[in-house]
């Protein structure tokens, strides 16, 4: 199964074992890294209004960066600068499902952590719920699980595809 | 100092004429036809062309007079650059440089012009992506403001990008290298591989 496939029949019909091939076929991706050395880049070139350039090294980056909803948003505000709205909604409702994917994944708790891609992403869905991450902890040693310290005293459980 | 190296380009269908000086686009000419819509895709395409053609010759020329400012000193310098110049242009030749995610140097930058609709992509020496709208197109003269205005920011962005990440990584200025040393390891190399 195809990354694209993979990502169709999830964002048809979303469920568990959906977004698990869909996690299963990126993270098999060669474009695929769990860091994203990419993001200090984008951020850089965000302030200096270069939305061409926030396309193009996120573009080249996919399909690793699909699901990424740090990487869908950027490219939601980029298109939509340079005046292509067609594709900023699209990336927009990209940004929504990969939000919504990571916050259906589990409950943010030790056991039942929820998942993420990436560490980007799990700042993503902590901003999306409106809190601010103040320390983060990393506990196992096969599947890395992180635990987050918010601001409002809550802790929320996130561990890797 | 030497003089400001100066390029111009003069292109006949569709006649375009155009100036680099000091690694700017200083002066852009659309002559004529530019508003046929009927060929808009193909004109723009000509003019990327024009604009890639004028920019590779404008960095010939500023390379050759930097060589002339400052020529290899002796015959083993000129060796071991020959080499490396040479297994440069070899793995060039076997594949497209791949941008390490690790080492990011910049080599493409991008710019439009106030309005946002033109758009200009380079690399040192080339013009890779030109968009113009039709619109643009029916004002020559404006159109020629634009697509300059695109790609002056894309060279000055580009310029600065290199320019910083130079000096983050140059640091302290560092011993000159050994040029006999290193003349003697290209020999060695060309002899065991050929």
């Amino acid at each position: 199964m195809s990354i694209s496939t993979a990502f169709r029949a999830y964002s048809t019909s979303p469920s568990t074992a959906g977004l698990h091939r869909l996690h299963q076929e990126i993270t098999r991706s060669p474009d695929f890294e769990r860091a994203t050395t990419w993001l200090p880049r984008a951020q850089d070139l965000m302030t200096q209004e270069r939305y061409d350039e926030v396309i193009r090294l996120i573009m080249e980056r996919m399909p690793g960066l699909v699901m990424s909803p740090t990487a869908h948003s950027l490219l939601s505000i980029a298109y939509g600068e340079i005046g292509d709205r067609e594709q900023s909604r699209r990336e927009a409702y990209y940004t929504d499902l990969a939000i919504t994917a990571i916050l259906d994944s589990g409950a943010g708790t030790p056991t039942s952590p929820w998942t993420v891609l990436h560490v980007a992403d799990e700042y993503a869905a902590l901003q999306h719920l409106g809190l601010r991450p103040v320390a983060q902890a990393s506990e196992g040693d096969e599947q890395v699980v992180d635990a987050i310290e918010c601001s409002d005293g809550s802790q929320k459980w996130f561990r890797f595809a | 100092m030497s003089d400001p190296v100066v390029t111009e380009l003069n292109m006949a269908d569709p006649q375009i004429f155009l100036r680099f000086a000091s690694g700017r686009l200083e002066v852009l000419h659309l002559l004529d036809q530019f508003d046929d819509p009927q060929r808009h895709d193909e004109l723009v395409e000509a003019l990327r062309v024009a604009l890639s053609t004028g920019l590779h010759s404008h960095r010939t020329e500023q390379m050759q007079q930097l060589q002339a400012e400052f020529p290899p000193e002796d015959k083993y310098q000129r060796e071991a650059l020959a080499f490396a110049r040479e297994t440069l242009e070899t793995a060039l030749a076997v594949s497209a440089p791949v941008q390490s995610p690790r080492a990011w140097f910049p080599t493409q930058a991008d710019g439009r012009d106030r309005s946002g609709a033109v758009h200009a992509s380079v690399l040192m020496d080339e013009v890779v992506i030109l968009e113009v709208p039709q619109h643009v197109m029916r004002d020559r003269r404006n159109a020629g403001h634009a697509v300059r205005a695109a790609v002056n920011l894309a060279l000055e962005r580009l310029e600065r990008d290199t320019a910083e990440v130079i000096d983050k990584r140059g640091g302290e200025p560092s011993e000159p290298p050994n040029w006999p040393a290193l003349a003697t390891l290209a020999g060695r190399y060309r002899s065991r591989h050929r």
